[in-house]
């Protein structure tokens, strides 16, 4: 479980978080839905410790991240954006590299990423070195790192962005299966399919804060619209940075 | 301690492979003795077997004697296109002079700031000297008089030298190289493996996982290091056979760079490996680019090179020889003289060497910290 | 007071190549043969460069346990790059009677292609230098410069500075032979654990080394013979080299013309000057050659022929004998009072050590025939003369007959000969390599005594050692003329310019 609660944040001039509090529960995908610049990429980095926030904190699992970040991180999977793949590593070297990193032993870390790798379908590039790639197998690679270590809380930065269908289609099934199987799954887009497809629970922000949060059915209900996105613009009050 | 084995490893793998940066650092460490030996190989020989000085003789039929003797020495006149730019002009009335033991005079005309005819200049002026002595001697001699009587004092030197310490400059420059390797063998890796992973987005990811950025920086120096240390040894082994194929017994001395030298400058050189490292790193970390940080780097990197210039040109003060890099090439000189090693200053200068490591580290590690550096906000 | 040995008991030395004086060897530590002899920095004069030196103890005599050890003092020149630790090049210093040690400086420059990478081994022969070396105090200058030898008793006196220097010394001087001292270089060799050596003699130290080859073969890689001594000959045949030399100096003068108008007929006036020495020695006041105050000098011919003998060694000096010989005729001595003070040679030479080897090896195997045919020369005559008083006197043990026989071996051997030398001419190397397998002969036209040292064979003997064959050398350098114009006047190789006459003069008054 994640729960972010009223962070702040400046940035330059900017307050690139206002206040902002949401949770997101264990078993059930959340999407954090907002136009360009809204601070979704912030609030993440600030979940993450990498960012401090001026005031507000955030907790996963009940532990605080600034108080704890070792403890707090151990139970968190990344999906950057942008990707952030060693080229020269292989998939399986840097899978299992970060499955390390985050606690695991050895052979555990091995095993977990034989096994991660499989899942994803990833045996025929998973001893290529990452370089040239395509975007599929990068996000593939990064989501591979994201969950290789089993953890509660699975955080993605704008997953489909430059994915084709079929590549979409599998981080979907993959979403769903870590959903079922109990994770918490935050993730921020602004696509509007995406989150109305996926997402269990859906917190639309702006400008730094949250506007509404429910599920996308609730949200659509709540503004009477027919769509999520529909409801989306009238919730900021523009179209702004939205993609169909 | 486990993280940072696990961090360890991955930088020397995935610095292992950027083959790039890994030749350009090799092609420093063999490239460079073999070039320095090809260069002094050249320059032995001019050296070793000065080839006969051909010049210009006016008037020689009047001085035969002079002219044979010149020509003993290997010193004579001749109208081929290599003639140097020399004349030797033997006065009209030295038959005279000399037979009434006057001075007879000989002119060299010759420009002395060409480089090229200096070393030639001075051949011949000895030349001449020599054979003033020699005729005074005889002249002495053949009245009656003991030449011994104009060496009022019998001048011996005990020199001190041993044969592989008269090779003062040349050691200094073998090891101007030696140590420049731990900085330049794996500075591309540096470049890389900082401001390169900030570019590639790779170092927030990393980050963002449960460890320090202490750990993070201590991995990444001590991979390239590790890379540092390869180079130096490289360049030790290279250089051992390469400086024994030049012939430098021509001149007098010896450069013998032995197992026991190479074991003493890995163990001198591992802090400053370190150090170097630190110091890539931390400068990388503070330019905003890969780009900027090269340039960065290159300039930083001045500064050690210009203390183990201090030392091999031996243009430093009394000061100088206890600071970092500077101290520690001075033991690598006097250990090939055979000298004994400055302990205090190379124990001073290596702990300076290793507080600089720390120093630069934590710096950096407290970079890491900041949103600016990491993100490049 | 009455110096007799220098000149009557031929006793000069053969070689004046080598004339370093005094000895600067730091103290030594004392070592026993069974180990490693410890190793001392030390200097020599003349030589700037770090030695190491050391001794180690010989038993004076083989046979008689009881005759007591000796210190044998050694100097390693160290080579500028250790490429052969296990190989040296030994060097023999000549005289007999010279310490290879004190002339280090001499054989570092002789050896300097050869030291590159190997290193120079210098041993005090005993009897020399720092190895019991055998001296008797011998008359100074002003002493030499009064003698009187035409009217002195030269046998008498002869016999009596041989008893006294006899009773200084009070020791067998059989224990001083050539075969004896070539044992104790074998072992200064094993106890610094050379495995194998390049032999360097020079005049009397080729003897030396040929007979260290000879008991020694497998420890000799190559051996180098320069101003050879042939094993089957005695030093006494030195006369006829002598006259030879002097021949050919005035064959060279006499084809000259400058030098043939300036010194008509010199063979002649030599004769004429010897001749009138003879009849009455010229006895007159000179300055002395380094204090400038007046001394008496009694010119005969023993001391004229001595130092024009001792001049015909080096080209600087044989430059002045046509000079020396026209000013004593006219009754100028200043040239021959220069040429004395010039072989002048302090106590450099070991006298007592040089009648050992000459009174075991030379004088014994003299015959009727060999002293007929010895005698005929001036210089050899007198040797004989000379030995013949004192070695009876010395009692050394003459060596078995064996060692007379040339050497017959495979060695590589380069000899090598100056084709003007007053000391070993050309034809004795031939002599000595008469049996030998693997040697060659190079000989440089216009080198005197040592070639190494005037020629460029000092590369070539480099090149030999590392090729350890003669074979392939190119000598052709050797042929280069080394000598040196003679001087017309006491200023110098141009007679006196007649201003009026000469055409070189013109324009000269401006």
């Amino acid at each position: 479980m994640i729960s972010v609660n009223n962070l702040t944040k400046k940035i330059g001039s900017v307050n690139a978080l206002n206040g902002l509090s949401f949770s997101a529960q264990n078993g059930k995908i959340t999407g954090l839905l907002g136009p360009n610049g809204a601070g979704k990429t912030t609030c993440l980095r600030t979940v993450f410790g990498l960012l401090k926030a001026d005031s507000g904190n955030t907790e996963i699992d009940g532990i605080d991240v600034a108080k704890d970040p070792m403890q707090a991180k151990q139970q968190l999977g990344l999906f950057p954006d942008p990707c952030g793949l060693y080229e020269r590593l292989t998939p399986r070297e840097y899978v299992e590299f970060f499955a390390q990193l985050s606690g695991m032993d050895i052979d555990g870390a091995k095993e977990a990423t034989t096994d991660v790798l499989s899942k994803l379908k990833m045996e025929d590039i998973a001893d290529r070195r990452c370089q040239g790639f395509s975007q599929g197998q990068h996000m593939k690679t990064a989501l591979a790192q994201a969950i290789v270590h089993k953890p509660t809380n699975i955080i993605l930065d704008e997953p489909t962005r430059g994915l084709d269908v079929m590549s979409t289609r599998i981080l979907r099934d993959l979403l769903q299966m870590l959903k079922e199987q109990g994770h918490c799954v935050l993730f921020s887009s602004h696509v509007m399919q995406e989150v109305a497809a996926l997402c269990d629970h859906v917190v639309v922000m702006a400008k730094g804060k949250v506007v509404a949060e429910g599920s996308p059915e609730s949200l659509c209900e709540r503004t009477g619209k027919q769509t999520l996105e529909e409801a989306f613009i009238e919730l900021i009050g523009s179209d702004e940075g939205i993609a169909a | 301690m486990k993280l940072l084995t696990v961090l360890f490893k991955k930088e020397v793998l995935d610095a292992g492979r950027d083959k790039r940066s890994v030749m350009a650092g090799l092609y420093y460490a063999i490239g460079s003795p073999i070039l320095m030996c090809v260069l002094f190989s050249i320059m032995l020989k001019q050296f070793a077997s000065p080839d006969e000085l051909k010049i210009t003789i006016s008037n020689a039929d009047v001085a035969p004697s002079l002219i044979q003797y010149l020509d003993a020495k290997e010193i004579k006149h001749s109208t081929d296109e290599d003639v140097k730019a020399i004349t030797l002009e033997i006065s009209e009335n030295y038959r005279q002079k000399m037979s009434e033991g006057r001075s007879a005079q000989v002119t060299i005309i010759a420009d002395k700031s060409d480089d090229k005819l200096r070393k030639s200049i001075a051949q011949l002026e000895r030349s001449l000297m020599q054979y003033n002595s020699e005729i005074a001697s005889l002249r002495l001699l053949s009245r009656g008089i003991d030449p011994t009587v104009m060496r009022a004092v019998n001048v011996q030197v005990n020199d001190q030298a041993t044969p592989e310490s008269k090779g003062g400059m040349f050691l200094g420059i073998a090891t101007l190289s030696i140590v420049l390797t731990l900085f330049y063998a794996a500075m591309n890796l540096a470049i890389d493996t900082s401001a390169g992973e900030r570019e590639r987005n790779s170092l927030a990811l990393l980050l963002s996982h449960p460890l320090s950025s202490m750990q993070i920086v201590l991995a990444k120096s001590g991979a390239i290091a590790t890379y540092s240390m390869l180079g130096l040894a490289l360049i030790l082994v290279v250089s051992k056979f390469a400086y024994a194929m030049v012939p430098w017994e021509q001149l007098g001395f010896s450069v013998n760079l032995g197992i026991d030298f190479i074991l003493l400058c890995m163990v001198i050189g591992l802090p400053i490996a370190l150090m170097s490292a630190s110091l890539q790193v931390f400068v990388s970390f503070m330019a905003k680019s890969f780009k900027e940080a090269q340039t960065y780097v290159t300039m930083v990197l001045f500064v050690p090179m210009g203390l183990s210039m201090v030392t091999t040109y031996d243009i430093g003060t009394e000061v100088v020889q206890w600071l970092p890099i500077a101290a520690q090439q001075h033991a690598m000189i006097e250990f090939i003289k055979g000298n004994p090693l400055p302990v205090p200053q190379l124990v001073i200068s290596t702990i300076v060497t290793l507080l600089l490591f720390a120093l630069f580290s934590w710096l950096s590690s407290r970079m890491l910290k900041s949103e600016k550096v990491v993100f490049g906000l | 007071m009455h110096s007799v040995k220098k000149f009557k008991l031929g006793l000069a030395p053969l070689s004046i190549l080598f004339t370093c004086l005094g000895m600067n060897v730091a103290v030594l530590a004392d070592t026993h043969i069974d180990e490693k002899p410890t190793l001392t920095p030390c200097y020599v004069e003349n030589l700037a460069d770090r030695l190491l030196c050391g001794s180690i103890k010989r038993p004076l005599s083989d046979d008689k346990a009881n005759a007591g050890e000796i210190d044998i003092h050694f100097a390693i020149i160290p080579a500028i790059k250790q490429s052969n630790p296990t190989e040296a090049v030994l060097g023999f210093a000549g005289g007999p009677g010279q310490s290879a040690i004190e002339l280090a400086a001499i054989f570092n420059r002789n050896l300097r292609y050869a030291r590159e990478n190997r290193d120079i081994l210098l041993v005090d022969q005993r009897g020399t230098g720092k190895s019991y070396k055998l001296q008797c105090e011998s008359d100074d200058l002003v002493a030499q410069f009064a003698f009187n030898d035409m009217t002195a008793d030269l046998n008498g006196l002869g016999k009596e500075d041989t008893l006294r220097c006899k009773s200084e010394l009070n020791i067998d001087l059989s224990y001083f032979s050539t075969p004896i001292a070539a044992k104790d270089f074998e072992a200064v060799r094993k106890a610094l654990g050379y495995k194998g050596l390049h032999l360097y003699g020079v005049s009397y130290g080729t003897r030396i080394a040929q007979e260290y080859t000879r008991q020694f073969p497998d420890a000799v890689l190559t051996s180098t013979l320069d101003g050879v001594v042939p094993m089957q000959q005695s030093l006494s045949a030195i006369g006829s080299a002598i006259d030879a030399s002097m021949a050919a100096l005035f064959t060279r003068c006499a084809s000259d013309k400058a030098c043939t108008k300036q010194f008509p007929n010199l063979d002649k006036q030599l004769e004429v000057l010897l001749t009138r020495l003879d009849e009455a020695p010229a006895k007159i006041t000179v300055r002395h050659p380094r204090t400038h105050e007046k001394v008496q000098l009694v010119v005969t011919r023993l001391k004229l022929f001595s130092a024009l003998r001792m001049a015909l060694y080096s080209h600087s000096t044989r430059a002045l004998i046509p000079l020396t010989i026209k000013q004593a005729l006219a009754g100028d001595y200043s040239p021959l009072v220069g040429l004395l003070s010039s072989s002048d040679m302090n106590d450099s030479m070991a006298l007592g050590m040089h009648s050992a080897i000459v009174c075991a090896e030379d004088w014994p195997r003299l015959t009727a025939a060999s002293r007929q045919q010895y005698g005929q020369n001036y210089f050899g005559k007198l040797m004989i003369e000379g030995l013949d008083v004192s070695c009876p006197i010395w009692q050394a043990q003459a060596v078995d007959e064996r060692f007379y026989k040339p050497l017959n071996n495979d060695t590589p051997t380069l000899l090598l000969s100056g084709g003007v030398d007053p000391a070993t001419p050309p034809k004795w190397a031939d002599l000595t390599m008469v049996e030998m397998k693997n040697a060659r002969h190079l000989i440089a036209p216009t080198a005197t005594h040592g070639v190494v040292s005037q020629t460029c064979a000092a590369k070539l003997v480099s090149e030999f050692i590392n090729k350890k064959s003669a074979e392939t050398l190119d000598a052709s350098c050797l042929e280069k003329n080394n000598t040196k114009q003679f001087f017309m006047n006491l200023n110098g190789a141009i007679p006196q310019v007649d201003v009026s006459n000469d055409p070189e003069k013109k324009g000269d008054n401006s």
